[in-house]
This record gives C-alpha cells, sequence and structure tokens, in this order.
C-alpha cells in the first residue's frame, strides 16, 4: 500500500465503489448497516487494533472483507478510512490515515463530557489538558450519531461535522420474550459485580428479550436495535439520555443492580407503559430510513475522497 | 502536457522549499496543465498559504501523461496509466543500502540537482536515465531581520549554519578557523545555531580546542560567537552583512542557503562536489578540497542511510585553512568570486526554468 497511489486515486475523478478501511471497536452493526446501504467495499484487517476483534458477528455482508493484512488488499489504494469514538482505536485509525494519505471519518457514540464508551459506575482520570486534546480528535470529518453528540463536540474546535441518526435496524422476529436483555459486549468484570450468574431472567440473546437494560454511559448500536424492535429499554443515566427520555423512548431506571431480581423482574413483566414506549421507540427509529443514511454517508464520502488531504 | 505533480511542497523544511520552486516553475511551463496532491513526510511543520500552486489541488486527473513524483524514493511508485513516471529526488550518499535503488530503476526518469547525486545513483546501481539540472529550483526569501545586530568593525567574519553532526563540515570549519587565525587576527566566526543546539554547538568549540591544544591559554584564539537562528531573515542578515559564508557539509551541492547567499551576492566557501555550476571564463575560486571517507555517524536522516561501508567527501581542513587564510589576504579572489555569483544569478531563472521544461518532455 502506498502513499501515492492515494494520491492518485484522490485526484482522479471516476469513484464509483470507495474503498473503505474500517479500524472496528465492537461497532459490527453499524458497519453492516453501512455495507448493505452502498455499494462500497469494507475493509476491516485481523490484528490492526491489538486486542480488539475486527469482526465477531456471525452474519456479514458480500462487501465486507476481512484481511490479515493492508498489503493483502486487492484494491492499491484506500479512499477512506472510519473509525468509532476518539480513544484508542482512533489513535490508530489517525495514525494510519497520516502514513497513508487517506481522510479519516470518525463517527461519534460519545458525547464529549463521556469521551468514551464506559459502563455504568466506570470512571476515567483524564488531566484537563488530555481531555481537551480529545476535541482535535475529529479526522477530516466527524459523524455524531444524533444532534446531541454532534453539538457536544463542534462547540469547541471547529469542523467538518455531521449528523447521521443510526437507522432503523430491527432485530429478526424472535420467539418466545420473556427475559431481560443485557449487552454481550459488557466488561466481564463490571458483569461480575452484578451476580448474573445463572439467574433465569436474565439473557443475552435479543429474540429472547422482552426488555433492555442499558448499563453503559453513553448510547450503543444494541440500544437503538432494541428501539428498532419494539423492545423497550431502560437506561440509568437522566442527564446522558435526556433526549431520549424527554421524547419518551426509553424508562429511566433507579437501580442497576437491583432491577435483576425477582420482583423487579415481576415488576417489569407488568409495567403498563412498556409497551407503549416501545412503539414510540420503533416509531422514532423506523423515521431514519437506510436510504436517508445511505445518502448522507455517501455525501460525506464525495466530499472528503475529492478534497485534498492536508495535514499540520 | 497533463503533469500530475506529487511531493512535500507543504512542508515548510527543506525539502518543502525546493519541492513548491519545483511546482512553481511546472506551473510556468507553456502548454503544460499542473495537477498536484501533496505528500507530508513531516505533519510538524506545513505552510497553510502556497497562494497560486492551490490551484493544481482542485484540479482532478484528466489525461494521464506525466506523473512526477518529487520526494523520498521509498514512496514512489511506478504506475502504468501515465505515459512517463519521473522521479525527483535529494540525496547526500548512495542509496542501495536503503533499498531506494529498486523504485528508482522502475520509473521511466530520474530527475536530480546536481551531477555529485547523479553519481551517486549511478555508484548505488541506479540505471534508470538520470538528468542532472545544474541547481535546485529556488525561491528567494529576502525578509531581513531587525532583531539582530553585529558590529563587524572592519573584520572578516566567517559564518555557518552547520549544525553540530558529524556531516555538516561544523568541526572542519572550526578546526581549520582556530589552526589558521589568533586573538590578533582582524576576524571572527559566527554560528548560527537552533536555540536547542546552542550548547551542543559550544561543546564542539570547546572540545576542538582541546584537541588542537595551540595556545594554553585559550584568550589566544580567535574569537567564536553562537548567535541563535531562529528564521530566514537573521541568517539573511547574515548574508547581507557578514564576509563570508561557509558551506562544506559532506558531498554538500549547491542548496538552498547557499542560494539566498548568492542572491546577496556573498561570497560562498564551497566544497568541490557543489558541482561547478558557477565556472565562467575562471573557475570559481572559493572551493575547498575534499576527501574520501568512510561513512562515520550517530544521526543519520534515514535508517541506515550513511552506513560504514558507504563513503562520502569531507572537507580537507588544511585546504580550508589555507582558503581562510586567502580570502583574508586577498581581495582579489573575493571580487572574483562576487563577479562569478552575479553572472550565476542573472542566468539562475532561465537556466532552472528552462532545465525544467526540457526535463520533463514526453
Amino acid at each position: 500500500m502506498f502513499v501515492v497511489e492515494n494520491l492518485i486515486r484522490n485526484a482522479s475523478s471516476e469513484k464509483e465503489t470507495l474503498s473503505i478501511l474500517v479500524i472496528n471497536e465492537g461497532f459490527d452493526d453499524y458497519i453492516l448497516s453501512l455495507a448493505e446501504s452502498m455499494n462500497h467495499k469494507f475493509y476491516l484487517i485481523n490484528g490492526i487494533a491489538p486486542g480488539i476483534a475486527q469482526w465477531s458477528l456471525q452474519e456479514s455482508a458480500s462487501n465486507i472483507y476481512l484481511y490479515n493484512s493492508i498489503d493483502a488488499l486487492p484494491e492499491k489504494h484506500i479512499d477512506v478510512i472510519i473509525c468509532f469514538n476518539r480513544g484508542k482505536t482512533f489513535d490508530i485509525a489517525n495514525q494510519i490515515s497520516n502514513q497513508l494519505h487517506v481522510p479519516l471519518i470518525v463517527v461519534d457514540f460519545c458525547e464529549s463530557n463521556k469521551l468514551l464508551p464506559l459502563p455504568l459506575t466506570a470512571t476515567i482520570n483524564i488531566p484537563d489538558q488530555e481531555r481537551a486534546a480529545y476535541y482535535y480528535k475529529n479526522g477530516d470529518a466527524s459523524v455524531g450519531v444524533d444532534n446531541t453528540v454532534k453539538r457536544s463536540w463542534v462547540g469547541q474546535v471547529p469542523s467538518l461535522s455531521f449528523e447521521i441518526p443510526y437507522p432503523f435496524s430491527p432485530f429478526n422476529e424472535g420467539g418466545q420474550r420473556n427475559k431481560i436483555l443485557i449487552d454481550t459486549k459488557m466488561p466481564t468484570e463490571f458483569l461480575n459485580t452484578l451476580n448474573l450468574q445463572g439467574s433465569p431472567y436474565v439473557t443475552q440473546d435479543p429474540n429472547e428479550a422482552f426488555v433492555y437494560v442499558h448499563l453503559w454511559q453513553v448510547k450503543t448500536p444494541l440500544l437503538y436495535k432494541c428501539m428498532s424492535s419494539k423492545i423497550p429499554a431502560i437506561v440509568f443515566d437522566r442527564e446522558g439520555f435526556a433526549d431520549l427520555l424527554n421524547q419518551k423512548l426509553c424508562i429511566l431506571g433507579d437501580n442497576h443492580i437491583g432491577i435483576f431480581s425477582a420482583d423487579s423482574y415481576q415488576r417489569l413483566v407488568q409495567h403498563e407503559h412498556l409497551g407503549e414506549l416501545a412503539n414510540q421507540a420503533y416509531e422514532f427509529m423506523s423515521k431514519n430510513t437506510l436510504e436517508d443514511f445511505s445518502s448522507k454517508w455517501n455525501n460525506i464520502f464525495n466530499h472528503v475522497c475529492n478534497k485534498t488531504l492536508l495535514r499540520g | 502536457m497533463n503533469v500530475f505533480f506529487v511531493g512535500p511542497y507543504r512542508q515548510s523544511d527543506n525539502w518543502g522549499k525546493v519541492s513548491r520552486s519545483f511546482l512553481r516553475l511546472l506551473h510556468s511551463q507553456e502548454n503544460v496543465d499542473v495537477v498536484s496532491r501533496p505528500i507530508f513526510y513531516n505533519v510538524n511543520s506545513t505552510v497553510k498559504d502556497i497562494g497560486v500552486l492551490e490551484n493544481g489541488e482542485h484540479k482532478k486527473l484528466s489525461e494521464r501523461d506525466i506523473i512526477i513524483q518529487f520526494g523520498l524514493p521509498i514512496t514512489f511508485v511506478y504506475d502504468g496509466t501515465f505515459k512517463k513516471n519521473i522521479a525527483v529526488t535529494m540525496v547526500e550518499s548512495k542509496v542501495e543500502n536503503i533499498g531506494w535503488t529498486t523504485s528508482l530503476n522502475q520509473m521511466d526518469q530520474i530527475i536530480v540537482f546536481s551531477e555529485t547525486e547523479k553519481r551517486l545513483l549511478e555508484e548505488s546501481g541506479v540505471t534508470t536515465e538520470i538528468t542532472a539540472l545544474e541547481v535546485a529550483p529556488f525561491a528567494f526569501d529576502n525578509s531581513m531581520s531587525e532583531e539582530i545586530k553585529i558590529e563587524s568593525n572592519n573584520r572578516t567574519i566567517f559564518y555557518t549554519d552547520a549544525r553540530p553532526s558529524d556531516s555538516s563540515g561544523l568541526e572542519q570549519t572550526i578546526t581549520s578557523y582556530l589552526n589558521t587565525f589568533t586573538s590578533g587576527d582582524n576576524v571572527g566566526l559566527i554560528v548560527f545555531s537552533n536555540q536547542n543546539e546552542q550548547e551542543a554547538v559550544q561543546k564542539v568549540i570547546e572540545d576542538t580546542k582541546q584537541k588542537l591544544s595551540i595556545f594554553s591559554d585559550d584568550r589566544n584564539y580567535p574569537s567564536i560567537s553562537i548567535v541563535p537562528n531562529k528564521n530566514q531573515d537573521i541568517l539573511n542578515y547574515a548574508h547581507n552583512n557578514l564576509s563570508f559564508y561557509i558551506s562544506i557539509a559532506n558531498n554538500s551541492v549547491i542548496g538552498n542557503e547557499v542560494m539566498q547567499a548568492f542572491m546577496f551576492n556573498r561570497p560562498v566557501i564551497l566544497l568541490d562536489t557543489y558541482g561547478k555550476v558557477l565556472d565562467g571564463d575562471s573557475e570559481y575560486p572559493l572551493v575547498v578540497k575534499s576527501n574520501e571517507v568512510v561513512c562515520k555517524t550517530t544521526s543519520r536522516s534515514y535508517p541506515s542511510m550513511n552506513y560504514g561501508k558507504d563513503t562520502w567527501n569531507q572537507a580537507c581542513e588544511v585546504s580550508l585553512s589555507r582558503m581562510m587564510l586567502d580570502v583574508y589576504n586577498n581581495d582579489n579572489i573575493v571580487q572574483l568570486s562576487k563577479e562569478l555569483i552575479g553572472i550565476f544569478n542573472m542566468n539562475f531563472d532561465n537556466k532552472t526554468s528552462t532545465g525544467v521544461g526540457k526535463a520533463i518532455c514526453l
């Protein structure tokens, strides 16, 4: 993979099918939505982010490719790099972007006051000076999954930023739904604090779930997918999810440990507003069509892939 | 003719300056349409405003006649969709050890800016046709510092901006100067140095005095001053006001700073590897002999470059000493050098423009 090939490609007019390198960090569903809505080629490289699997889902798409090395890519060029949030994988993506002279787009799921996706009760200690540096991790363009996320980043540092709502992407119809869903991606250390081993009320399979307990401090693809699937979601941070709570698209819980008890389970089963809330969330998400999602993304690609890449 | 140019023309360092000047010459050629994209070897120093050169960045490739890649051969690729692939580079030593020979041999043509560089590439096994332009393209920066004032008091002041490295010629300059003069002579030497290297420069001076051991009392040595060099305008002040610029780095040719000195009609003491572009009816007189020595250095601009199996031409201290004494005593050779520099300056723009124009034919 040579820089000059990417620069020749940038200067070329004919670019119907883009070669997109994705540095993934558990956002397989989002990548799947991108791939299913566009004809571009999405490349992921095993081992590119140490300790972070680049693809975990059973399903994939015909235009998602997993390779063991950037040099194995069949095209001699990369048109754009996509990464998620502004943590370690951003740094990796940014380094590759600078080395190979390829524009970088960062997809923000986290607001600037959260910085990184963390489970409830987790904290990170980042000095103010380092915290300020996160505002500059905006690539050549940044995409916020909602207006609140987008606006939280752009106030401090001017940058090219967009809002592209998470697309409507329901799970397949399931069987009997009588359990509480938790995210498979929750860190084990955090799950251990909840003592859920052997609980008959909990599942990690959306097809068995009648409610989703969102144990993150920020929005995630699973939250949006549950909203798209009429699985009502319970969140625990009033401020962090104010926009969803205000529109009655999810419920505010008060005890993220007690919610898994037998009593709490019974209360949830009998909750009279869950159905209404699930419908509202479904209506909300169904407005975010895949066509709109694809169109917005293609506009961004058109812009960054045809602009001369500048650095410094 | 359509030309696609890739080079570090948005960097603020020497690579940036030379590639920017080269690009400017391309834009000035008749019937040449230029599309350009910048390459960044160094993202820490970039130039935001490149004036009309930015026009090339707003264009797309149409016909693929020529691609010119300016920079480090490690990034060069041969692209068969272009009718001609030209590489432009600057080297200071042989390159086969750092893997550049293979990339260069893929190209249709190579352009360098001196016969010395052409020879180095040929000795490195490069078989592609090499065009050696007489000198690198150059854009004169005539900014003048008002921060500094150096009272010469009719002294002959030698000056250099050589860095404290094994190949810069600094040690040879200091050695020859201390060997030639005493505190009783009407001379001075100024080393213009980056802020963070001044201590290292001072160490070179002290170590050289110790090693020479000519005087037991340091006060008998001729004066050497270290002046902070923040911007080009400070060196321009030197070119405009001091006596002789010394540019004798190993394998050195006529670089950007020598050109700046010439534009102020300042005589420059050069190494005999410079390329003989100043000679007219007479030879340029301020040329120091060099000796071929084995490469030994702890600082490399590129891994494995200048390794111990290679050689480079290093200034002969005895020759430099004699040169310093000559210019101190003999005004005739100084006048001759100024005359030749004047002729060179007059012909420079035309020479470089024609040179580039001829070099990029299909």
